[in-house]
């Protein structure tokens, strides 16, 4: 971040991503920039396929006043070039955020609710996290789910629905009683990382759309859920009396978030023999780089539960939420968040990805 | 002048195919895109600086109907032009 690519670096990776010598790629960057800057001194705007434009704005002469003598001077009229990146290019660019779009605020959110999310994120965050860990990992938090709903500090969060009264014969022993697990997941901050603001923007996003949600609809909707849940996880356990189900894969109870209902139930798979598969779910707020930095510790790493489950993504930027994703274990493609050499070759096969996948648009 | 001259005029003077020209170009394209959504710069001496920023969240409202907006954040690509270059296009 905040990385300034100087010349040199530029010119080596040019000559890396294409195969050529170094000579050659500055030569051609060189003669590129030479190029262009001819072009637009001799006063003509130059286009560049996915990069975007550069045109010529002709100012007009103004006058100002000098900061040094506090005299009036006269700046002549002159040239300014205006760069307008292409959309390949901004899309690129603004690719993290790409899945957001503006949002009509209700009377009810107040500019200091969401300042205080920015302030103390984690604790306001707590009920999107236990969606989040609730799906992915959890060797630990498979109980079975309280019937009373979790209340949730902030007032303006989706209060959480009631979920699966007739919770049916369960299969493996639960390590914990039910209830104390749950509050804690909720209490529990988020990542062990840290939020970045990124993740803040995230999840004030997530809670303020979440606020026009409510009513009668979400109701409606929940309530669909909530009885498929109950349906699948019925059937579930009637074949898990023959098979066993895998620990750690029971079906999670947020149902709060309108995209996460019955997702979950799908994530409860027979038993693969002796190791556990471990699986996640795409939201809209957990996506491959999330996931990646979930298991492994470094966001590069996505590349790896990309090949993992190609079969069911067909464009890593654009997940669809509810895709449920093996994540492979780290041996298998030699993952170490310590060692420099394994990021590495992670980041230069996203990048390979990178570039199939912006030129396939 | 547009890709396709940019292109021809490039290979003329590298003596290369125009395939190769755009080959280098679009890897070019591709570096400054990962580099700026990454929001590093990637800086041209004498021409100028490819730098991506990011802007914050913010909410707006509609003067016609008083709505207020949430404007989700976002990374922009832009372009700041070097001393030399801007020296010369006065």
């Amino acid at each position: 971040m905040d990385n300034k690519i100087t010349f040199p670096e530029l010119i080596e990776l040019l000559a890396k991503a294409t195969n050529t010598s170094k000579r050659m790629s500055e030569l051609f960057l060189k003669e590129l920039f030479a190029t262009i800057s001819q072009s637009l001194i001799e006063g003509e705007s130059v286009t560049v396929k996915n990069l975007g434009t550069f045109s010529l704005e002709q100012v007009k002469s103004r006058k100002s006043v000098s900061v040094n003598t506090g005299q009036e001077v006269q700046i002549p009229s002159h040239n300014k070039v205006v760069f307008t990146p292409d959309k390949v290019l901004a899309d690129a660019v603004n690719q993290p955020f790409a899945q957001f779009e503006p949002v009509i605020l209700d009377d009810e959110v107040t500019l200091d609710q969401l300042a205080a999310i920015d302030a103390a994120g984690s604790d306001s965050i707590g009920a999107m996290d236990s969606i989040d860990s609730g799906c992915a990992m959890g060797a630990d938090e498979e109980s079975p789910v309280s019937a009373e709903p979790l209340v949730t500090p902030p007032p303006f969060v989706e209060p959480q629905t009631p979920v699966q009264p007739e919770v049916p014969v369960e299969p493996s022993e639960p390590s914990e009683p039910s209830e104390s697990s749950e509050t804690s997941e909720s209490l529990e901050p988020t990542e062990d990382d840290g939020i970045d603001i990124l993740d803040i923007e995230r999840e004030k996003r997530e809670i303020a759309r979440k606020s026009f949600v409510r009513g009668l609809a979400i109701g409606l909707v929940s309530m669909l859920a909530v009885a498929l849940i109950a349906v699948a996880v019925w059937f579930f356990c009637m074949r898990g009396q023959k098979h066993k189900i895998v620990e750690g894969r029971q079906p999670v109870e947020g149902v709060e978030n309108v995209q996460v209902p019955a997702v979950d139930s799908t994530a409860t798979q027979p038993a693969e023999d002796n190791t556990p598969v471990v699986t996640d779910t795409c939201t809209a707020t957990l996506y491959l780089t999330r996931m990646a930095r979930k298991h492994y510790g470094d966001k590069a790493f996505w590349v790896y539960i990309y090949e993992e489950n190609k079969d069911k993504i067909d464009d890593p930027n654009n997940v669809a939420p509810g895709t449920v994703l093996v994540i492979p274990p780290r041996e298998k493609y030699g993952i170490d968040p310590d060692d420099k050499q394994s990021v590495k070759t992670a980041k230069e096969k996203a990048y390979k990805l990178f570039k199939q996948f912006s030129h396939g648009k | 002048m547009d890709n396709k001259e940019l292109i021809r005029q490039l290979a003329d003077k590298l003596g290369r195919s125009r395939e190769d020209v755009e080959k280098l170009l679009d890897a070019f394209n591709g570096i400054v895109a990962e580099k700026n959504g990454m929001l590093d710069s990637v800086a041209i001496p004498g021409f100028g600086t490819f730098e991506a920023k990011k802007k914050n969240e913010r909410v707006i409202t509609n003067p016609a109907n008083g709505k207020r907006m949430l404007l989700p954040p976002r990374v922009v690509a832009g372009f700041k032009i070097s001393n030399v270059l801007k020296g010369k296009l006065k």
